[in-house]
């Protein structure tokens, strides 16, 4: 009993790829896809990437990015200092698909963008009173605003993990660089750590690495 | 004589053909849903969902909100009431109705609350109200289960929201701590599952 339960499921997983398929339209006429970011929610943000169609090797992919939050930012990326963000980002790839393959499709993908981020952060500053005629100096704790704006160019490559009708999965990995120039107002006693790699007034060469779930047809 | 008839037959024979056609899967006219992760939040929310045509849905969510002593992140509301309608366009990008359906919907929505609560003033406990009309849009993907009346629908998206608060809103920080909060402003993380009933008509 227990070889025939084993022997069923061996067969049951050999043909699943099998019956899957079979179910499965041709997707060799997907011209357009919209496919979620989902990632980028820990950084506050919405992210939907609309894939177009040049030809059977090439690709366009619009990512635009909405940045908001009212309230202090998650701590996962040990960011407790940000009590607030508003951003977008525009972005634009080329993705190349080197083999014609017409499922688990490896590609390589260039471009880059622009982001506009402001975040709303918190500590002191030296502000002036009169008393008695005397300019006295203390601290005010108060909330201040850096506004960043920052340019990006990446190289990754990636793969369709994952197809099922228009359903797709696909993932990506590289590395790209970043110019970011942050404006801050004066008087500010800053506590704001140094940036790393995944905050967005870093400058210098980044990581790629990311998941995109969507639907084609 | 002959080949008259064997002409006439050619062509005929496509409209002989159509007419002893059988009728194909039924149409769904209406679907009817609940979306039970609501109730965590006090809520009861059923949608609706109309065809346009065969890839082209509308969906409308409204949703009520009702009950006492609602936890919430930082705070409890004693009283809770509310009241919001969702608006989606489905757009199914393959029309074939077979095993789960992959679709995308997106659409904007608007959210009413009325909450009472308690804050310590000292040791003092006094009683606030606040409202909050919140408005927001989110975009989601999911899949439908097909092929019986009853479905099943698992979805998963992003969403933006801000809230507006009157009456006692300096204590707002208390509705927006996480994104689950009435009073949250952001983006936010969109997931859940409806169950329903899909109302067909005959489609021959």
């Amino acid at each position: 009993m227990k070889t025939k339960i084993s022997a069923l499921i061996l067969m049951a997983t050999l043909a699943f790829p099998l019956i899957s398929r079979s179910q499965m339209p041709e997707d060799q006429g997907a011209k357009t896809r919209l496919m979620w970011v989902p990632q980028y929610l820990f950084n506050s943000g919405m992210r939907f990437e609309v894939d177009r169609k040049l030809n059977d090797e090439l690709w366009i992919v619009a990512s635009p990015t909405i940045y908001y939050k009212d309230n202090p930012d998650n701590w996962l990326y040990g960011n407790s200092n940000i009590y607030g963000r508003k951003g977008i980002s525009a972005e634009a790839w080329l993705k190349w698909y080197p083999e014609q393959q017409s499922r688990k499709r490896n590609y390589i993908m260039a471009g880059g963008g622009y982001t506009l981020s402001q975040r709303k952060r918190f500590a002191e500053r030296w502000q002036g009173y009169l008393e008695d005629g005397l300019l006295f100096y203390r601290y005010d704790e108060s909330y201040w605003n850096t506004t960043t704006h920052a340019f990006a160019l990446r190289v990754a490559a990636g793969r369709h993990i994952y197809e099922d009708r228009n359903f797709l999965i696909d993932a990506y990995l590289g590395l790209g660089i970043r110019f970011a120039s942050t404006s801050r107002p004066s008087g500010f006693i800053y506590n704001d750590p140094q940036p790393s790699t995944l905050d967005q007034d870093y400058s210098g060469v980044i990581g790629v690495a990311g998941l995109r779930l969507g639907l084609q047809w | 004589m002959r080949k008259v008839a064997g002409l006439l037959l050619i062509v005929l024979l496509p409209v002989v053909m159509k007419a002893q056609e059988v009728p194909v899967a039924d149409k769904p006219v209406v679907m009817i849903s609940l979306v039970p992760q609501y109730a965590f939040q006090s809520g009861f929310r059923m949608d609706f969902d109309l065809p346009l045509n065969e890839r082209h849905w509308i969906q409308l969510a409204p949703i009520f909100f009702a009950g006492n002593n609602v936890e919430m992140s930082i705070t409890t509301a004693d009283k809770l009431g509310g009241l919001a309608l969702h608006a989606y366009h489905r757009y199914y990008p393959d029309a074939e109705r077979d095993r789960f359906q992959p679709y995308v919907a997106w659409g904007p929505g608007f959210q009413h609350y009325a909450i009472d609560y308690k804050v310590y003033n000292g040791n003092v406990r006094v009683s606030k109200h606040t409202n909050i009309n919140r408005i927001g849009a989110d975009l989601t993907m999911g899949f439908v289960s097909q092929g019986s009346a009853l479905f099943f629908d698992c979805y998963a998206g992003a969403g933006i929201r801000q809230a507006f608060l009157s009456g006692d809103k300096d204590s707002g920080e208390q509705f927006n701590d996480t994104f689950l909060d009435f009073g949250y402003s952001g983006v936010l993380f969109v997931a859940g599952v409806r169950v329903g009933v899909m109302i067909k008509k005959n489609k021959r």
